[in-house]
């Protein structure tokens, strides 16, 4: 077997020195994905007239389409379609000086907000109705009761859910590559042009995707065992 | 004085309330009886606007409210001058035992929060939990949960106190520990009006007794007369399914 | 905007890229089928925790579950053919790359599912199990008879989630040069120099089958879950 340890150490920090293009591409749209989609699974749960079913509709429809085809189309319109949008709005800039990372960061975010939404609205479900009850009946407006007693026990029901939507969007993230955009894995893989041999490369990438994924998951149990302080019992 | 006339409430197709009127005078105790689907858990939901009533007319003290067209203000004033002890407890899942007859004071009524503990913890001492003040629900039995539950009412020093079947979910030996802290407030002066099936608490604590089945009233009056001697053929049925046999002593 | 996108373009793409789900459909079921089988063994040896395998497919699921597809497949595309050259000197240049999609797939699956499974059986009761050896039945009827048709149950909307991700991730697989419909619309693209319209179709046709299983499954659910509540 031919496997160079060294190409592999050459691509580990290719592929590290564009972690923050990653970083990028996982943080903004779970950043947004959260407060959107919380707004929004609210608007569902508490019954809102047109945007509460309409949203449901909208992201059951959205969710069948895989990120790399979104990506696909998002890229293409893009390319094709910024000058004349950019004339539009009567804005002096060309494609070149915006970061095509935007496109990856767009469909990065319009999956997390599905994902987000679904997860949110899953919590909220889960809180029994008689919590809600208990906080009018003692004189509680629905602001009051959501701020100081439902939202504190949605949070440690949430986070598992939540963690698995952020190593879906940095999977997600990989796949910008395949627009252009120079992330992880497309910078680990600089190297391996250099080399005719890309084995290496991926081992690299993979190797740093899972390292990520392992540290957010012990975060996210670390996180999930402190805000259940008040479910244990003395037992 | 809390007065409900010609409340109506239906869920999709069924009538659940069909025109119910009740009066209860300030310091009396009436209790609801009847099977389950009689209406009187809808009856209690109503007054505190946990359902929103198709019709008729709620007095509290004072202030006089259509149910069906309440204002979010109107409904929060009577919130405000009432306060709910469920089946389930429905503790504040995230709260101490402190915490929770606290959040009223505290959160609804603006109180500081020292006032706010003070009256807590004399009211917690009051049903005996002094010791479990800083234990979350989860770490409460059955009989500590609903204590707390109705601690949490009692402090907020309501015109009335809404009582839904405060025992049902309990184990038949805390039962009595629930039903002799109910009958301490009572004794304090406290209006409430309490949804079960003990009949024996209902003999001992009620002032008025009101029988309901199939979404109307169909007797009312004090205990000795709606036990010893009720009028109608549906309360003598229902009080013959429910009242020990002569025989139940014997096994 | 009509220079972008044709009508015309759009329908005749279409019977141009159908029939390459059949691609896709060859790359499901050799997925789920592998899958499963592998998702019971791991999840079998995961219950038991048979010493050292446990161990290392502890390690395989975390790898297969933190690890994006894309790189699982390039990682099998180039790294299979080094390792079955250096152990047995096989030459596999001549394998069609879909073959390396069917693996790929397949082990993924069989991570996930193992611990769809897992998940499920271990839901169950074990007063279940109790009762089964109570009445004489073997560690194995009772699992046949009385856990593994309760645990299907409890695992099937996972595994419906699951199946569906899967559909959507074959999408991948034409990174690799594999013609599916995404690589039917490449060549489309690089034929007639227009190809928006054929990923806008594959957008479609990839709801429409995601939302069309969605509702297969809820309804094989519903009907699982109804044979329970009648005797109550």
């Amino acid at each position: 077997m031919n496997i160079s340890w060294d190409y592999i150490l050459e691509s580990l920090k290719s592929g590290l020195q564009y972690f923050p293009n990653t970083l990028k591409l996982v943080m903004i749209p779970t950043f947004l994905g959260l407060i959107i989609g919380t707004i929004i699974a609210f608007v569902q749960t508490f019954k809102i007239p047109v945007i509460g079913k309409l949203s449901r509709v909208l992201i059951t429809l959205y969710r069948g389409i895989p990120i790399v085809v979104a990506l696909m189309i998002y890229n293409l319109l893009f390319t094709l379609k910024f000058e004349a949008v950019a004339r539009f709005f009567r804005l002096n800039i060309s494609i070149a000086d915006v970061d095509q990372i935007i496109v990856g960061i767009f469909a990065l975010t319009l999956m997390s907000i599905c994902l987000m939404t679904e997860s949110i609205r899953g919590g909220l479900i889960a809180i029994d109705n008689g919590q809600f009850e208990a906080g009018y009946s003692i004189g509680l407006t629905r602001m009051q009761t959501l701020r100081r007693i439902i939202i504190p026990q949605l949070i440690p029901i949430s986070i598992p859910p939540l963690t698995n939507n952020v190593i879906g969007i940095i999977k997600g993230s990989s796949i910008t590559m395949a627009i252009g955009i120079t992330e992880v894995l497309a910078g680990a893989l600089i190297p391996g042009s250099k080399s005719y041999s890309f084995l290496e490369g991926y081992i690299a990438a993979a190797v740093i995707y899972w390292m990520f994924t392992v540290i957010l998951e012990q975060l996210s149990k670390y996180l999930e065992l402190r805000g259940k302080n008040f479910k244990r019992s003395l037992v | 004085m809390i007065e409900l006339k010609h409340a109506k409430k239906s869920f999709h197709k069924t009538e659940v309330l069909k025109d119910v009127s009740i009066r209860i005078e300030t310091g009396e105790v009436m209790v609801l009886l009847g099977s389950s689907g009689s209406g009187k858990t809808t009856l209690l939901r109503c007054v505190n606007f946990l359902e929103k009533a198709d019709g008729g007319t709620l007095t509290i003290g004072e202030q006089n409210v259509d149910m069906k067209r309440a204002s979010k203000k109107e409904i929060m004033d009577v919130r405000r001058k009432t306060a709910f002890v469920f089946q389930n407890y429905n503790l504040f899942q995230n709260k101490t035992a402190l915490g929770n007859v606290m959040e009223g004071l505290v959160t609804a009524r603006k109180t500081p929060k020292k006032e706010a503990q003070k009256l807590a913890e004399e009211t917690l001492a009051w049903v005996g939990l002094s010791d479990k003040m800083d234990n979350y629900p989860a770490q409460l039995s059955g009989g500590q949960q609903q204590r707390v539950g109705i601690a949490r009412a009692a402090v907020l020093n309501p015109e009335v106190i809404l009582l839904d079947e405060p025992t049902s979910a309990l184990d038949p030996e805390l039962v009595g520990e629930i039903l002799a802290v109910i009958k301490e407030i009572a004794q304090k002066g406290i209006t409430m009006i309490v949804a079960t099936h003990e009949i024996a608490f209902a003999q001992d604590v009620a002032s008025k007794v009101v029988f309901m089945d199939g979404g109307v009233i169909v007797e009312e009056g004090a205990p000795k007369d709606i036990f010893r001697h009720p009028k109608e053929e549906r309360t003598r049925q229902f009080l013959a399914r429910i009242l020990p046999s002569e025989d139940m002593y014997y096994i | 905007m009509t220079d972008i996108f044709s009508w015309n373009r759009f329908f005749d793409n279409i019977p141009k890229i159908l029939p390459y789900l059949s691609v896709t459909v060859k790359i499901v079921l050799f997925a789920t089928v592998f899958g499963i089988i592998l998702g019971i063994i791991t999840a079998i040896i995961r219950i038991n925790k048979i010493p050292v395998l446990n161990q290392i497919m502890g390690i395989y699921i975390s790898f297969m579950r933190g690890t994006p597809m894309l790189v699982q497949m390039m990682l099998v595309y180039y790294g299979l053919p080094v390792i079955l050259e250096g152990l047995f000197q096989w030459n596999i240049n001549r394998w069609d790359k879909v073959l390396f999609v069917y693996i790929t797939f397949a082990l993924n699956q069989g991570a996930f599912l193992s611990e769809i499974f897992r998940s499920a059986i271990l839901s169950v009761p074990s007063g279940q199990s109790e009762a089964g050896y109570s009445v004489g039945m073997t560690r194995i009827q009772t699992f046949k008879n009385i856990v593994l048709p309760q645990a299907v149950r409890v695992a099937l909307p996972g595994f419906g989630t699951d199946f569906i991700g899967l559909f959507q991730n074959t999408s991948l697989a034409f990174l690799i040069g594999v013609v599916d419909v995404m690589g039917r619309a490449k060549t489309i693209g690089t034929a007639t120099k227009h190809v928006i319209e054929a990923y806008i179709f594959i957008a479609l046709l990839f709801t429409v089958v995601s939302i069309v299983m969605q509702l297969g499954f809820f309804s094989a659910d519903k009907k699982l879950n109804y044979k329970n509540e009648v005797s109550v």
